[in-house]
C-alpha cells in the first residue's frame, strides 16, 4: 500500500495577512465583484449555451475524443466562468454534476464511447460483482428490472412540449455530428514568393 | 496563497469526488437505460438520457419524475436467477453496497438535482433484499465527497484546511479524560433526612464553621483536588506528550520550533521585559496636583516667586515642600497626601524641589 505523501507546505510563502485590502479598488479582480449568474438554472442555462456553440463544441469533442476526462474539461470551464465573475464559489460547487452530465450528455450525442469521467479511474479497483457474474446476465437483470420501472409511465405533455421546445433541447437535437466530426480542411499554405520566381 | 489558488485547490477536489459518484451511479445502468428509454419518444430519444438528466437542472419536474417512477420498484428481476440457483446474491449485495455508497453523500445542495434521482431507486432495490433504506443509512458514512457539499465554502475551506493540517502534523490521537470513580455520598441531616449532593463539585465542598457553631457552605471553588487520581502519571499527559512530540516531530512543528528560537534571539538582543525601563511621563506630577488640588489662588505670574527667606529654623520638610508648590503657584494638595513627595513630582521646570531644598539648606551653611 502506498503511503500517502505529505504536501510540502512552506509556511513563509504567501501573502502577508491583508494583503489584498492594500490594492486598489479600481483594479479589483473580476471575481471579488457581484456575480453575473446568482441561480444554479440560469448559469447551468448559459453554460449550455455556450457549449452548444459550434466552436465550443468542437473543442469540448476533440478533447473527449482524445480521453480527456469529463472532470478536466468541467473545471476548467467552471473555473474559467468564475475567474471572470459569472458565479460565486458557492454556485461553482453547485454546478459542478449539472456541467458534467452536460459534457456526458454531448459525449453521448457524439457517440463517444469510453468516455473517461475522471482521471485514474481506470486504476480504481474493478467491481467485483461484474467479475463473478457475466454481463450479459446482469444487463438482462438490470434491463428487465428497469423496463418494469418504467412500464406504463407516461411524461407528461406539458413537460415534455416544455423541456422540447427549450432552446437548449432545440440546439442539443439539431446538432449536426457528421459536420463537427468531419476533420476541418486543413488551410492551404500561402505560396512562397521564391515559389513564384521559378 | 490567494482566494482564488485555495478555490482553485478545493474545486478540484470536489470536481473528482462528483465525478466518482457519478460514475459510481451510471455506470451500472448506463448500459441498458438507453434501451429502457426509447420508447419515451423524441425526448429520450433525441437527447439521450444523460441529456435529459442535464436538462433536468433546467426543468426539475424531470428529475423528480424520474425519482418517483424508481421509487416504485416493488420487485426485482433477480429472482429467475437465484431460483436457478446461481450464486448472484453475495455479487449483488455488493453492488448494491457499491451504488450506495458512491450515492451515500451528505451534500444536499450539489446531489440533489440529478444523483439523487437514483436514490430512490436503489433505496427500494435494496430493500427487496432485505436492507432497510441503505442510502439513508449510510448518508452519514460518505465515502466520497464529504466535505463541502451541504455546506458553503467556507465549510470546504475549514475541512480542508483540517485535511491539510492532519496530513502534515499527523492526526492528534484522541485524548479521553481520565474517569474518576468518586462516590457522592448523600448528606445526612440532624433530623436523619438524606440530601442527594446535586453535583460532583458540590459534594466537596467544605462547609465554613463559624464561631457560634453555625455552619456556612463554602463557595464553590476550584482548588477540589482529587487524590485518587496521580497527576504525574496520567494517560492524559501521556497523550498529550506523545501528541505534542508528534507535532514537533513535523515540518510544521519543526517551522514553529525555528520560529519561536527565532523570537527567542530577538528578546534577548532587545531586552526582555524584566529589564526594560519603566515608563515615565514628566507631566504626571502635574496632572496629580491637577486632580487632588482643591483651592487655586489666582496668582499673577509675576509674583511667581519663592519666598526669602526660604527657610527658618523651625520649618519642617513639610513646610519646605508646601513653600516649594506655594513658589511655583500651586495649591496645597488636600486629603492625606505627603507633601514631600508631591513636592518631587511637580516639574520643576528647571528648578526641581531638590535644588531648592540644597538652597534652602546651604543658605545657613
Amino acid at each position: 500500500m502506498a503511503i500517502e505523501q505529505a504536501p510540502q507546505i512552506n509556511m513563509f510563502e504567501g501573502a502577508i495577512p491583508g494583503q489584498s485590502m492594500t490594492a486598489s479598488p479600481d483594479s479589483k479582480m473580476p471575481w471579488d465583484g457581484p456575480p453575473e449568474y446568482a441561480g444554479i438554472k440560469e448559469a447551468s442555462e448559459a453554460i449550455f449555451l455556450s457549449l452548444l456553440e459550434e466552436d465550443n463544441l468542437r473543442s469540448v469533442v476533440d478533447l473527449l475524443q482524445n480521453e480527456i476526462p469529463v472532470s478536466e474539461i468541467t473545471s476548467v470551464l467552471l473555473m474559467t466562468g468564475y475567474s471572470k465573475g459569472k458565479y460565486n464559489p458557492d454556485l461553482l460547487l453547485m454546478l459542478i454534476e449539472p456541467v458534467m452530465y452536460m459534457i456526458m450528455a454531448i459525449a453521448d450525442r457524439f457517440g463517444i464511447e469510453n468516455v473517461k469521467i475522471y482521471q485514474g479511474e481506470e486504476e480504481e479497483d474493478a467491481l467485483s460483482y461484474e467479475e463473478e457474474i457475466s454481463p450479459e446476465d446482469l444487463d438482462d437483470v438490470k434491463m428487465k428490472s428497469l423496463q418494469d420501472v418504467f412500464k406504463n409511465k407516461v411524461i407528461s405533455p406539458d413537460l415534455r412540449n416544455t423541456m422540447e421546445n427549450s432552446e437548449v433541447a432545440q440546439k442539443l437535437a439539431n446538432i449536426d455530428v457528421e459536420s463537427l466530426m468531419a476533420k476541418p480542411q486543413e488551410k492551404q499554405e500561402p505560396e512562397s514568393l521564391l515559389g513564384r520566381g521559378s | 496563497m490567494g482566494l482564488f489558488s485555495k478555490i482553485k485547490k478545493v474545486f478540484k477536489k470536489a470536481v473528482r469526488g462528483i465525478g466518482k459518484v457519478i460514475k459510481k451511479v451510471t455506470k451500472p445502468i448506463t448500459s441498458v437505460l438507453k434501451k429502457v428509454l426509447k420508447p419515451f419518444g423524441k425526448v429520450f430519444s433525441k437527447l439521450g438520457w444523460v441529456g435529459t438528466l442535464a436538462l433536468g437542472v433546467m426543468f426539475p419536474g424531470m428529475g423528480s419524475m424520474l425519482g418517483s417512477w424508481m421509487s416504485n420498484i416493488t420487485s426485482f428481476a433477480l429472482k429467475p436467477f437465484l431460483a436457478a440457483g446461481k450464486a448472484i446474491a453475495p455479487n449483488f449485495t455488493k453492488f448494491l453496497g457499491d451504488m450506495v455508497s458512491g450515492l451515500a453523500t451528505r451534500g444536499k445542495n450539489v446531489f440533489s438535482s440529478i444523483t439523487d434521482v437514483f436514490k430512490h431507486g436503489v433505496n427500494k432495490i435494496g430493500q427487496a433484499f432485505g436492507f432497510e433504506a441503505p442510502v439513508s443509512q449510510l448518508s452519514s458514512t460518505g465515502q466520497y465527497f464529504t466535505t463541502g457539499g451541504e455546506g458553503t465554502l467556507t465549510d470546504s475551506f475549514s475541512n480542508w484546511v483540517e485535511g491539510i493540517k492532519d496530513r502534515s502534523v499527523g492526526k492528534a490521537p484522541s485524548i479521553e479524560a481520565p474517569t474518576v470513580d468518586t462516590v457522592i455520598e448523600p448528606t445526612v441531616r440532624f433530623d436523619g433526612t438524606t440530601v442527594e449532593a446535586p453535583s460532583l463539585m458540590e459534594s466537596t465542598k467544605k462547609p465554613t464553621v463559624r464561631f457560634d457553631g453555625t455552619t456556612v457552605e463554602a463557595p464553590l471553588s476550584f482548588e477540589v483536588v482529587d487524590t485518587s487520581v496521580d497527576s504525574t502519571e496520567t494517560p492524559l499527559l501521556d497523550k498529550m506528550d506523545e501528541t505534542f512530540t508528534t507535532i514537533k516531530s513535523s515540518k510544521v512543528g519543526r517551522g514553529a520550533d525555528y520560529a519561536l528560537k527565532g523570537y527567542g534571539a530577538y528578546s534577548a538582543a532587545m531586552g526582555g521585559p524584566e529589564i526594560e525601563e519603566g515608563f515615565y511621563n514628566p507631566n504626571l506630577g502635574l496632572a496629580n496636583a491637577g486632580l487632588t488640588q482643591v483651592d487655586q489662588n489666582n496668582q499673577a505670574l509675576s509674583s511667581l516667586q519663592f519666598s526669602s527667606p526660604v527657610l527658618n529654623p523651625t520649618d519642617s520638610f513639610n513646610t519646605i515642600a508646601q513653600n516649594y508648590m506655594n513658589g511655583f503657584g500651586y495649591a496645597v494638595p488636600s486629603g492625606q497626601t505627603d507633601y514631600f513627595d508631591y513636592a518631587m513630582q511637580i516639574p520643576g521646570y528647571g528648578y526641581t524641589f531638590d535644588s531648592y531644598l540644597q538652597d534652602s539648606v546651604n543658605q545657613y551653611s
